[in-house]
């Protein structure tokens, strides 16, 4: 049932202009900055680090950034596409046949959340594949890459349950879409303040980004993994919970 | 199901313990993931993470270890540093880092004798170093050195006329021992014949002997330097050149005093005032520039030395001449007031640098002549050479895989090609193609 739910969210996502569209426009910015640093390497650092030890490689100033400037991309454009995930049915009234159907609400939101998830694993996916690409010319240090990757892929999926949860409360997408990107970008900034997680470990444990930057370094960590994976549950538990009260009330 | 209004406050209830239960279990499973934390380097050749020697050495110093880091306000550069120590910080997570804006805070920057910007210190306890090389094996050794700083002791023989290291008086050497204390490095007066010399010695120092040295001393102080003990060897020329050491080692130490007449341009009339004003390309005096000044000095002839390299120092003029005791003129032309000599010596799994440093005076680091020109220096600057750590831990230098990167023009053009326009242009024409269909 949760996969027929998250079919039908897929079809009515690619049937719609707005997921090619959004696919289109950050595959061409992000092979834009891709080719900007394939050739500030080819140019300058190459020839820069040539000769010094311990000197960064192609993965380490093409792959990374290009990951750090997707988290940076996706922030905008995640909340844009999961705005309507449940807002739009509420304003149409939509959810309320939902609701009434034998459906399990965490069928509706994990179906939900599915079908968004697949559509950023094709986003991530175009991303990583760019400097994966360079391996016709280099030995890329496959391991920072697919950590990296695997980074991206957790804070967008992220991102989305935030937004999910957000699309719960509302029946305008674009509250849903500026709260989701107000909250982001709380977490995202909230340990500029105190640098260093020496003097507030909780800060630095809750900055969303922090955990990313680690696997981007080829740093797999437990804890790291488990933030987003936690991330992810709570948002889809309280999306959930959401729409278990609202079914009562009803 | 009837609803009204208690069941509609239990409902409500129910839901906040509900998300309350929620936040629990997330927050009990984030505090068990950071608790019980296990990290995996992906990376090539775990260049992410510390090698085997570097993470054995942090596991046993028990001290605190911190870093101080000149670097002005510039994100990237301490970014590069904060990853590096990063590194270290993965296995022993009490390890400090501090920046510190040389342009902010001179009265620090002086205190800790830095004179670029970017310079980089690692404390042991309260023992300092600095990281010559920003890369892991420098900072290992950096390390390594400063946790070996603390039990490095500078033994100075005793017993037979010697010039004591902690006196006061003109002859004395307090004002340089003094230095030497504040530097960190720990003097010891031993009288061999007594004691011995002991194990822990980093250095041994014979200055200005003048008294006879009994055979029993002798042979302990030729078996610290068969042992490959550091040695520091100032003579007197009006002392004892202990024939028995210069000849274990292969110098000629002649009982004579160079004399040399550059000290005129500055107005001193004594030839045996020896002025030196440039210094050779060798480690210890390459950077000086100020003048140092030799009062009673001999000459020092490594031409017998076999098993060591050596390098002589301190060169004087090419119309120095050398007069024997009684003022007999024995030759003239350039003499070596001084000469390091090293050797390499292998041990089981490290190398070791066996070093000796010998001049032909002692006065010139007196009480009486230390403040002359740079006579100080030169003096800090033979202590710590000898004194220095010289057994260089092995750290892999990991490079990353891919620091040669290799596209033909074709191939460059192909992807850029590929990920510019040809995938943009599909995902907008399929978008196209859905609206046009919905259209119909």
């Amino acid at each position: 049932m949760m996969l027929a739910i998250a079919g039908r969210e897929l079809r009515s996502l690619f049937l719609s202009p707005l997921a090619w569209t959004v696919l289109a426009v950050t595959g061409f910015i992000h092979a834009w900055v891709f080719l900007i640093q394939v050739d500030t390497w080819v140019d300058q650092l190459q020839p820069a680090f040539a000769g010094q030890p311990e000197a960064p490689g192609v993965t380490d100033m093409i792959a990374a950034p290009l990951f750090a400037t997707a988290a940076m991309l996706l922030l905008l454009v995640v909340p844009l596409l999961t705005m309507r995930l449940i807002s739009e049915e509420r304003r149409s009234g939509t959810l309320r046949l939902l609701q009434s159907s034998p459906v399990a609400v965490w069928q509706v939101v994990m179906g939900k959340f599915l079908a968004i998830l697949a559509l950023l694993t094709i986003m991530v996916g175009v991303v990583a594949l760019m400097p994966l690409s360079l391996q016709i010319g280099t030995q890329l240090d496959l391991g920072k890459w697919l950590s990296g990757a695997l980074g991206l892929w957790l804070l967008v999926g992220a991102f989305a349950a935030a937004g999910l949860y957000m699309s719960s409360l509302t029946r305008q997408p674009v509250i849903a879409a500026i709260t989701t990107f107000g909250l982001l970008l709380l977490l995202w900034m909230i340990d500029w303040a105190s640098p260093g997680a020496e003097d507030a470990p909780l800060v630095a444990y809750l900055s969303i980004i922090g955990h990313f930057q680690n696997l981007t370094r080829g740093q797999v960590a437990l804890s790291d993994v488990a933030y987003y994976l936690l991330f992810m549950g709570l948002f889809l538990g309280l999306a959930m919970h959401r729409l278990d009260a609202e079914r009562l009330k009803s | 199901m009837k609803i009204d209004a208690r069941t509609r406050w239990f409902n409500r209830a129910q839901n906040g313990v509900t998300v309350l239960l929620l936040l629990a279990v997330v927050i009990g499973l984030a505090v068990l993931s950071v608790r019980f934390d296990v990290t995996a380097d992906w990376t090539a050749g775990a260049r992410g993470s510390l090698s085997e020697s570097s993470q054995t050495l942090v596991r046993d110093i028990d001290e605190p270890i911190r870093f101080v880091a000149f670097i002005g306000d510039e994100p990237a550069l301490r970014e590069r540093v904060d990853r590096i120590v990063d590194r270290y910080r993965q296995v022993e997570s009490e390890i400090e880092l501090e920046f510190i804006d040389p342009d902010l805070e001179p009265q620090r920057s002086r205190e800790f004798g830095v004179t670029q910007a970017g310079e980089i210190f690692v404390q042991v306890g309260d023992q300092r170093e600095a990281v010559d090389r920003f890369t892991e094996a420098g900072i290992t050794n950096a390390l390594a050195r400063a946790a070996r700083a603390s039990d490095r002791f500078v033994v100075f023989a005793q017993g037979h006329g010697e010039p004591d290291p902690m006196g006061q008086a003109n002859h004395d050497l307090g004002q340089l021992g003094q230095q030497l204390q504040d530097q960190g490095l720990q003097i010891q007066r031993v009288n061999i014949a007594r004691d011995g010399i002991p194990d822990n010695t980093a250095v041994l120092v014979i200055a200005g002997s003048r008294g006879e040295w009994l055979p029993g001393e002798m042979d302990r102080v030729r078996r610290h330097v068969a042992d490959g003990g550091h040695l520091l060897w100032l003579v007197d020329p009006y002392g004892n050149l202990m024939p028995e050491l210069a000849d274990k080692l292969g110098l000629g130490l002649p009982e004579a005093t160079v004399k040399d007449e550059t000290g005129q341009a500055l107005g001193i009339d004594d030839p045996s005032m020896v002025l030196i004003f440039n210094y050779g390309d060798d480690s210890v005096t390459e950077p000086m520039e100020a003048v140092t000044l030799f009062p009673h000095v001999t000459m020092v002839d490594a031409s017998g030395v076999d098993d060591w390299d050596r390098q002589p120092i301190l060169s004087t003029s090419r119309d120095a001449w050398l007069v024997d005791l009684d003022g007999q003129r024995l030759g003239s032309g350039r003499f070596d007031l001084g000469m390091l000599m090293t050797r390499n010596l292998e041990d089981e799994d490290m190398e070791r640098e066996q070093r000796v440093a010998v001049v032909g005076s002692t006065a010139f680091l007196s009480n009486a002549f230390i403040g002359n020109g740079a006579n100080l220096e030169l003096g800090q600057r033979l202590f710590n050479w000898v004194s220095a750590d010289p057994v260089t831990l092995s750290v892999p230098v990991r490079s990353a895989p891919d620091r040669q990167l290799d596209l033909s023009r074709n191939a460059y053009t192909a992807i850029g090609v590929l990920f510019l326009m040809i995938l943009p242009g599909l995902f907008l024409a399929a978008g196209l193609w859905v609206w046009w269909r919905r259209r119909r």
